[in-house]
């Protein structure tokens, strides 16, 4: 144990060491935030740059659908008797905007809006509440004026959880957040992988694996990289929870993000998952590594493990449609899609806890074994140089027939 | 009679059909430089990988300080492969901290060796450097540094010298002449015959897994010798009592090789020399072969039953 311990050390202190990491590590989601930052700010002096105020308004109501008095009149709203006095004025610059209600109004909606430069859309929904509680009392004095403005007041209620959504941000939120976990949890998982997989195609090329298997076992040495790398992967994800909470003290006044649940038993499982599909992913990327022994051809393998991981992501849509159809079921059960598939239904649906035990079972049964078999390639192509071992040669060390992988691959090496 | 560090007792290993190693039995004890001699592909690696509990024996058993070998004893035991590698991009000084960390040095003691032996091998000033900043000769240095850091009981060493210049081979000699008078144990693989006569005590020859020669260095040449002597100078040799012929240059040795019949000695044969007038003597020596024709020969039988 204590040489696995000082595996693990060694791995995670070197790598924590590297230009590459911090950049990724901390350059990641500074850049996030900062494309954040740079969007708003964009936004923001854009309207305050081009957009009209919309201080002073005037409005031709040539459909006579204003109440007169009109009500509720906003300060700067001013009544023009026809379109040609109001356009004067708008020549003039007494007024900024002006809104001419069609004399077919009420057949078309139509509402000709003549400014002079792009309006805000807060202004736009200011002349629609101004119409509308026009509008509404002409309909009906005794009607609430706000059920005929917004007769649909939705609020959500997923079945699962008990939680209330109020409004579509809400319902934006809630898919949102597991996207964001799952986008965090593969940056993390990538970069780990590939830490992984780099740090053994080096010792097997660099030939120190010789020097290694004489003070570890094959089997310390992997699980000694496994948890070394691994705990490089929870740094980044701390890192990426530390800044996403920044970002929600920050942005605490949005609707969007106030609308942002997490609810913790999700994080726990979010994270169980994680560990589990590190181990799993991470021993597949080690046996790539040391089979493979070149870190251009391993990539391109661990790119294919990769996309197979991140299938929930592409197929997001089904998800979406119907979080539990066969194909989202399925994915949530099959363990190299299991975290992902599983973290979108359980924010989307109701996800048995039949279905999340098996779904956790499987994967942690295939993890085992997995890592199990990855310790036994490790073993033997630790070792071997200059020869590939086939699928089939792979195959016959995990069932534990070596012997004839050994003289071929030992002959050529010029034992 | 020095203590055992390594018995070998009929050890086999076979990878399918070929036989890596086959019925090797030798022993090899503290305080000696041992030399493991044979072709490419005659099992060395194979044998000492067995002896470090890489690879397990098909058959037989191997004992390291007088027993099977355990995480303890692997500490006592330094190793350098013919393949060498240090990581690259990480310094000297931290690589040697780690693997010395791995023999089961403390963090402190592992860095205050690494030093020391840094200073002794006259690269003190480069430990803050990464691996890759270093010329081949220095990391080669540092990997002989790295295996004897224990302080080990054991060293095995493929090729210790290749790679090495006149003066850095002489520093590594010297290292290795102090281990063995400290009391420690060498096995040392390699082709360079020169050094094994001039370094090791014993040796162990071996061809396609099988002992071919094992015993003492002078011992085995002594077995190698032909009834022949090896003069230069002048003389009408092929004349002289109990010569049955002669052979100018005889494998590129310069003089001329003397075979002598049976009843007679290297002794009678200077005798008659000295008495001969017409003889004068350069030089006068017992033809002993030297380890790289033994090496040839004892491989190249094999081939030519093959």
């Amino acid at each position: 144990m204590k040489r696995i311990l000082l595996v693990a050390q060694y791995e995670f202190m070197t790598n924590i060491k590297k230009t590459s990491f911090l950049m990724a590590a901390i350059g990641g989601p500074l850049f996030t935030i900062g494309i954040m930052v740079f969007a708003t700010l964009l936004s923001i002096s854009s309207i305050e740059a081009g957009q009209i105020k919309g201080e002073r308004v005037g409005y031709v109501d040539e459909a006579g659908i204003i109440a007169n008095p009109p009500l509720g009149l906003p300060d700067a709203y001013i009544a023009y008797p026809d379109a040609k006095r109001g356009q004067t004025a708008l020549d003039n610059k007494e007024i900024d905007l002006l809104a001419v209600i069609d004399s077919a109004y009420l057949k078309t909606g139509k509402i000709s809006l003549l400014a002079y430069g792009s309006v805000s859309n807060a202004l736009k929904k200011d002349l629609g509440g101004f119409i509308s509680t026009n509008l509404a009392h002409s309909v009906s004095d005794t009607l609430p004026e706000a059920r005929i403005k917004d007769p649909v007041n939705l609020e959500y209620f997923l079945q699962n959880n008990g939680r209330a959504l109020n409004s579509e941000t809400a319902l934006l939120a809630v898919i949102m957040t597991p996207i964001v976990f799952v986008i965090v949890f593969m940056i993390a998982l990538q970069l780990t992988g590939t830490y992984l997989m780099t740090s053994i195609v080096e010792e097997k090329t660099n030939r120190i694996m010789e020097i290694l298997a004489t003070s570890v076992t094959p089997t310390q040495l992997l699980a000694g990289k496994l948890l070394g790398v691994g705990g490089l992967g929870l740094v980044q994800i701390t890192i990426w929870l530390v800044v996403a909470a920044i970002g929600l003290v920050v942005g605490r006044g949005t609707e969007l993000v106030q609308a942002i649940q997490v609810p913790f038993d999700i994080v726990v499982i979010a994270l169980a998952y994680f560990v589990l599909n590190y181990f799993l992913i991470g021993s597949i990327l080690a046996g790539i590594g040391v089979i493979v022994g070149s870190e251009q051809e391993s990539r391109q393998f661990a790119g294919i493990v990769t996309i197979v991981t991140v299938l929930p992501l592409i197929l997001m849509f089904s998800f979406l449609m119907d979080p539990d159809g066969p194909l989202p079921v399925f994915l949530s059960l099959f363990p190299f899609t299991a975290p992902m598939a599983m973290l979108l239904r359980l924010m989307l649906s109701a996800v048995s806890p039949l279905e999340l035990i098996s779904s956790f079972g499987l994967m942690f049964v295939t993890t085992l074994v997995i890592v199990w078999m990855s310790a036994r390639v490790f073993r033997w192509a630790m070792l071997l140089y200059g020869k590939k071992m086939s699928p089939r040669d792979i195959w016959r060390v995990i069932r534990g027939q070596t012997d004839h992988v050994s003289t071929a691959s030992l002959q050529q090496e010029g034992r | 009679m020095p203590a055992t560090t390594i018995h070998i007792d009929h050890i086999s290993k076979s990878y399918g059909s070929f036989r890596a190693v086959d019925d090797l039995s030798f022993d090899v004890y503290a305080g000696e430089i041992f030399a493991l001699l044979g072709p490419n592909g005659a099992g060395k690696s194979t044998t000492i990988r067995m002896i470090l509990d890489i690879i397990r024996p098909d058959r037989g058993t191997i004992q390291v300080f007088g027993g099977p070998i355990s995480d303890d004893k692997k500490n006592r035991i330094g190793y350098l492969p013919e393949e060498r590698g240090l990581y690259k991009s990480v310094s000297v000084i931290e690589v040697m901290t780690y693997l010395g960390k791995l023999k089961g040095l403390s963090g402190a003691d592992a860095k205050q060796r690494s030093m020391a032996l840094l200073q002794k091998l006259d690269l003190a000033e480069h430990a803050k450097k990464k691996v890759s900043e270093l010329s081949k000769g220095m990391q080669q240095k540092v990997q002989f540094a790295v295996t004897i850091l224990h302080s080990p009981d054991l060293i095995i060493i493929d090729e210790p010298f290749s790679g090495l210049d006149p003066v850095n081979r002489l520093i590594v000699k010297d290292l290795l002449e102090e281990f063995k008078a400290g009391g420690g144990a060498i096995v040392m693989s390699t082709h360079q015959m020169e050094q094994v006569e001039e370094m090791a005590d014993r040796l162990l020859m071996i061809n396609h897994g099988q002992q071919k020669l094992y015993g003492e260095v002078n011992e085995v040449k002594r077995q190698f010798a032909t009834h022949a002597i090896l003069v230069q100078g002048q003389g009408a040799w092929a004349l002289l009592p109990g010569v049955l012929r002669v052979e100018e240059n005889p494998r590129g040795h310069a003089g001329t090789m003397l075979y002598l019949a049976e009843d007679t000695s290297a002794d009678q044969v200077l005798v008659a020399m000295a008495s001969s007038p017409d003889t004068h003597i350069d030089k006068f020596e017992l033809a002993i072969p030297s380890l790289d024709e033994i090496f040839i020969q004892v491989a190249g039988e094999k081939e030519k039953i093959l």
